[in-house]
């Protein structure tokens, strides 16, 4: 079986004479483009999350009275320091402390100031064990409790990311009827050379492949041009933009990449659906018949 | 090969039926025309015979098989076993004539020498050859119309139909396409001409299916 469509086929179906058709490898371009930079974007944003998630988790601030003493300090730490999870512990010095206060004091530096335990942690402590052994010592110390931030921040990412991903299914969508738009219009530029094809006994198939190479050319075009654009504009950002380059991973290259991809199967999956709906319409024999372009 | 069996048609909207309790039979080999004054159904009973319209009652049956439960892929392979000669010559316009003549080769992938050469040969045959590469907007109404039965004989159909074959050409080449297609008869063939044309019935005689207002009025063997 020959697999190969002879020229004059393929010269013969020519949906690119029609000026809507022409426009998929600017939309293509336009609309990859988009989605790359909209999924690059949320992998930047998880990236951005990520690391602010773990710097909050690793650090835990023990804030006692200004007036505990050295030996109760070192008897915490001696306490603290064999839990399991807890890694380092560090007093901050009174500058340190008065650095970090001061906003909350205005210009008043005479107020005594608390003692402040700095405890590096991994994710394997166990935050209410810590809790426990803290009050026991220190009845009144507080600890910074980061949990209930985290899940406000935590939810806010997943709504922002919920929301990128309904506009990257909406320009999917989008894209996958201007494409369904586009074929139709196409064939419809063609009805004339589509009617002929059929007369000399052109199967729906053989019609398909005639209109999905098509497709496939220019669609592939317009992705080689939305990757182009999304690399480039990356790099842009990169070069320019500094505080963005530890964000910028090998995730969000491949989301940058693989966008326009996806994109491209969705054009394909579209253009496949438009050209059968379009094929078995006009095969309905005693349909009133369209007229050519 | 062809059987009406009380076949009817009525166009969508329109009053009054195109054709009306239609019956006939062509058999495989045959050779007839199609006549009758214009607007008395003979476009319509040539698009029903290359499956662009089906009955609305009555039965048709083309290559043995009922049309009406067909699958566009099942009338598209049916299609390939016939040949087609329209009036209007339906020519792909930004095709070459060795272009427009190949189309029906090349639906089953690319065409090999052998299939090039006959289309050559064919092209050859119909006085083109000097013409090949041209597109149809070159040429006059007598050459598309060897150029349309030249596409219509390339695949050496079973059946061929022909509306008007004869009627853009001058009476030498009339003759040699009629000589073309009784050829094509002889070697099995089957052959159905519309024709206005009495000369060519004359001159190439064959039993006539003669249409009047939408009803088959004679089945006439013409000498």
């Amino acid at each position: 079986m020959k697999f190969r469509i002879d020229p004059s086929a393929q010269k013969a179906l020519s949906l690119g004479k029609d000026a809507v058709f022409r426009l998929l490898v600017l939309m293509m371009i336009l609309l990859g483009w988009l989605s790359a930079m909209g999924t690059s974007a949320l992998f930047s944003l998880e990236e951005v999350y990520h690391q602010w998630q773990l710097s909050q988790k690793s650090h835990i601030s023990v804030y006692l009275m200004p007036d505990s003493t050295p030996q109760q300090i070192r008897t915490l730490e001696e306490a603290l320091i064999i839990i399991p999870g807890v890694h380092d512990l560090q007093p901050l010095s009174q500058s340190v402390v008065r650095e970090l206060i001061a906003p909350y004091l205005g210009y008043d530096t005479n107020l005594p100031m608390p003692k402040i335990l700095d405890v590096e942690v991994d994710q394997s402590l166990n935050r209410d064990v810590f809790d426990a052994r803290v009050k026991e010592l220190f009845p009144m110390a507080e600890v910074d409790d980061a949990r209930a931030m985290l899940e406000t921040v935590a939810e806010s990412v997943r709504f922002v990311q919920a929301g990128a991903f309904l506009a990257a299914a909406a320009v999917f969508m989008v894209l996958a009827s201007l494409v369904a738009l586009t074929v139709r219009s196409g064939l419809r530029a063609q009805q004339h050379a589509l009617n002929i094809l059929q007369y000399v006994g052109a199967t729906n198939a053989f019609l398909k492949g005639l209109i999905l190479r098509q497709v496939f050319a220019r669609a592939a075009i317009g992705m080689c041009g939305a990757i182009i654009m999304s690399a480039a504009s990356l790099a842009v950002l990169n070069v320019f933009y500094a505080p963005l380059v530890p964000y910028v991973t090998s995730k969000v290259w491949m989301a940058a990449i693989g966008a326009p991809m996806l994109l491209m199967l969705v054009v394909m999956v579209a253009a496949y659906w438009s050209a059968g709906a379009t094929l078995t319409a006009d095969y309905d024999m005693n349909a009133p018949k369209k007229k050519a372009a | 090969m062809i059987s009406f069996e009380n076949v009817a048609y009525q166009y969508p909207k329109a009053r009054t039926t195109a054709i009306n309790d239609v019956s006939f039979d062509l058999e495989e080999g045959s050779f007839h025309y199609l006549t009758g004054p214009s607007g008395a159904g003979k476009t319509t009973l040539f698009r029903m015979m290359y499956m662009d319209l089906k009955p609305t009652r009555g039965r048709l049956t083309v290559f043995n098989k009922n049309i009406a439960g067909l699958s566009a892929d099942e009338i598209a392979i049916l299609r390939r076993r016939m040949g087609i000669v329209f009036q209007d010559f339906r020519l792909l316009p930004h095709l070459t004539v060795e272009e427009n003549v190949s189309l029906p080769l090349t639906l089953n992938g690319a065409m090999d020498k052998k299939q090039r050469d006959c289309v050559k040969e064919i092209i050859d045959w119909v006085g083109l050859s000097h013409k090949s590469r041209e597109l149809p907007a070159f040429l006059s109404g007598g050459e598309k119309q060897r150029v349309a039965i030249a596409r219509a004989v390339v695949n050496r159909p079973r059946l061929l139909i022909a509306d008007e074959p004869t009627g853009n050409v001058d009476a030498s080449m009339g003759r040699r396409i009629m000589h073309l297609f009784t050829e094509l008869n002889k070697h099995g063939t089957t052959l159905l001409i519309a024709t206005h044309d009495r000369s060519l019935i004359t001159d190439c005689p064959a039993p006539s299916i003669v249409v009047e207002n939408g009803h088959l009025s004679r089945l006439s063997s013409v000498a």
